[in-house]
């Protein structure tokens, strides 16, 4: 359905009373919120601050970490001791805060880029992200992850702004490249952005008509050179120093290892022999990623339990306090949290916004896919969720731990724009099919739910 | 493409997915019926040789153990054999260590261990690294 001018200003107005919502919100979270309740907060303040300090480099547990953020991290660090804030990581939280509000604001850019003319999409997609758990939380802790959220959706504006454009010129290669290569220098998932992005370009390149093609191949071959180039030395520098370009060579866990007893005269340690004739690394088993965790999924969605599944951490912890790191005490002590119905309240909630969400995406793909030519700048917007849940699931399978660790929907946020899209998407469309009346129970339904969201995310 | 199409493909994907969802809800739900808990030895089993990578065999030549209600099983770590049988309680267990103690010539007191309502036999000794990772699989 096309919109009236008049329309147009009403969903600006409704975004821009969104965003400022948002931005007090956040502000006030990351004023509200104790830094060293945030995920692996500890870890992250002493590489930022050895690196701002004393120059010293991947100095805490997160060294196969890029530092793009410490960087900024650590001088904002400087800042508030400089200051003589009670809480010198204060200006680093304000800094995530920040990235996040500008994220959000990327992602709206993004949406009128993939989906022109459909602005219901765009206040669908800007309600959920600023209401889900899983975006709203690190914006109050001191952690890289906002910031290469932030690269990421830059690079997406970026990559759908190239994909839509009937002419690719150099310079929006050049700063897809430097956008690519920037998100890399933060986090290793900045890496799939360049994965999206390198698909998104071949199709392109294939699909498109003899008289482009050229052109694109070259500006395309350019934003990927580009973002290879812009992260290589960290990589270089990570199998030197370790042996690993991506993961830094994090030791993996091993079943039946032998156990190193003692040293002989010689100085050469011996294995006493065990039941096992090799160590094996230790994977998580199958079960794992197909167990539905009932009914304690739904009744204790949170640390603490044996055995409970993939599926269920994620989505616990997407839109609760699986890890018990913002609503009810530190991670460790997690095994007690104090309202056990909040957070089944945001279990069920969470169940039915994600299944409206993963609507939009699977009927986007079946889309894309048929539509491959005039869908192109939509494809990125399928593909980008496929390559985080991919590699969250090759992650926790390669690193099984015995307390969760490992499957944390904090990994997955640079996707969440995407995930955004795909709700906005799936609610217009069934926006588009329904009357006046049934329009406003479903927006009632939808608005009520992501507001009890809203609520859970006040630190 | 026309909006009618999109509305059909979002029906049809929300179908399919509910489909998906009910398939592996249903899956659970039939393996919870069916589904009978794992014994005792059946969970130290899995453990031992899951968690620790180890061989787990049936006591050949300890009729004792063979005779604990609730189950046993012998396994070698790090070239120390263990022989692990599980009783009723923990005075049946204390009980079997009493009777190894005494058809046993030398002294077991280091290597029969009783512990809750299980009972161990070691070769030798178990050490630092040995014990923590048997007694770590008992339930």
């Amino acid at each position: 359905m096309m919109s009236t001018p008049g329309r147009w200003t009403g969903f600006r107005m409704a975004e821009l009373a969104i965003l400022t919502a948002f931005s007090v919100f956040l502000l006030r979270n990351a004023l509200a919120y104790p830094f060293i309740a945030g995920i692996d907060a500890s870890e992250h303040r002493a590489y930022a601050w050895d690196l701002a300090v004393n120059g010293q480099l991947g100095t805490s547990g997160s060294y196969y970490t890029p530092p793009g953020w410490y960087v900024l991290a650590g001088e904002l660090l400087k800042l508030g001791d400089q200051l003589d804030l009670s809480e010198v990581e204060l200006p680093a939280q304000l800094l995530s805060a920040t990235l996040v509000v500008g994220s959000a604001i990327l992602l709206l850019a993004a949406t009128e880029r993939v989906f022109p003319g459909r602005p219901w999409i765009r206040l669908w997609s800007l309600a959920i992200f600023c209401t889900c758990p899983a975006v709203v939380k690190p914006a109050a802790m001191l952690h890289p992850q906002p910031l290469v959220l932030f690269l990421t959706l830059l690079a997406l504006v970026g990559l759908v702004s190239l994909l839509a454009a009937p002419r690719w010129t150099l310079q929006a290669g050049l700063a897809l490249g430097l956008a690519l290569g920037s998100a890399q220098l933060v986090r290793s998932v900045g890496l799939w952005i360049y994965a999206v992005a390198a698909l998104a370009i071949a199709v392109a390149v294939a699909v498109g008509t003899r008289g482009t093609r050229r052109r694109t191949a070259a500006v395309g071959a350019t934003a990927l050179v580009i973002g290879a180039l812009v992260p290589l030395p960290w990589y270089v520098y990570l199998q030197v120093e370790y042996g690993d370009p991506v993961f830094g060579g994090r030791p993996e866990i091993t079943e039946g290892a032998p156990q190193l007893s003692r040293t002989p005269r010689e100085g050469i340690p011996i294995r006493l022999p065990t039941a096992t004739a090799e160590p094996r690394a230790a994977r998580a088993p199958v079960s794992f990623f197909t167990a539905t965790g009932l009914p304690e999924s739904i009744t204790h969605p949170y640390r603490g339990r044996d055995e409970e599944p993939f599926a269920a951490i994620l989505l616990a912890d997407t839109w609760g306090d699986y890890f018990g790191e913002w609503s009810w005490g530190m991670p460790t002590a997690a095994l007690d949290p104090p309202d056990r119905q909040r957070l089944v309240v945001q279990g069920i909630v969470g169940v039915l916004l994600t299944f409206v969400s993963l609507t939009g995406l699977v009927a986007l793909a079946v889309l894309v896919g048929r539509s491959l030519r005039h869908r192109l700048r939509q494809l990125p917007i399928v593909v980008l969720p496929l390559v985080a849940v991919a590699s969250l699931v090759l992650y926790a399978w390669r690193y099984p731990s015995a307390d969760d660790d490992t499957v944390k929907a904090l990994f997955l946020l640079p996707a969440a724009p995407a995930f955004a899209m795909g709700f906005g998407f799936a609610t217009d469309v069934v926006r588009s099919a329904l009357g006046r009346d049934a329009n406003v129970v479903l927006g009632s339904v939808l608005a009520s739910l992501l507001l009890v969201c809203a609520h859970f995310g006040l630190a | 493409m026309s909006g009618g199409s999109e509305r059909t493909v979002v029906v049809l994907s929300a179908l399919v997915l509910a489909g998906l969802a009910g398939v592996w809800v249903g899956g659970w739900a039939v393996r919870e019926a069916r589904d009978v808990d794992p014994t005792a030895l059946a969970l130290v089993l899995a453990c031992l040789q899951n968690q620790r990578g180890l061989t787990v065999s049936s006591p050949a030549r300890d009729p004792l153990a063979a005779a604990a209600p609730r189950g046993s099983l012998t396994t070698t770590i790090e070239g120390n054999t263990v022989t692990v049988s599980l009783w009723n309680d923990a005075g049946a267990a204390e009980e079997a260590v009493g009777t190894y103690a005494r058809l046993t010539p030398e002294d077991v007191t280091q290597r029969a261990i009783a512990r809750a309502d299980s009972a161990f036999l070691w070769a030798m000794p178990p050490t630092g690294s040995q014990a923590p990772a048997v007694y770590g699989c008992m339930p």
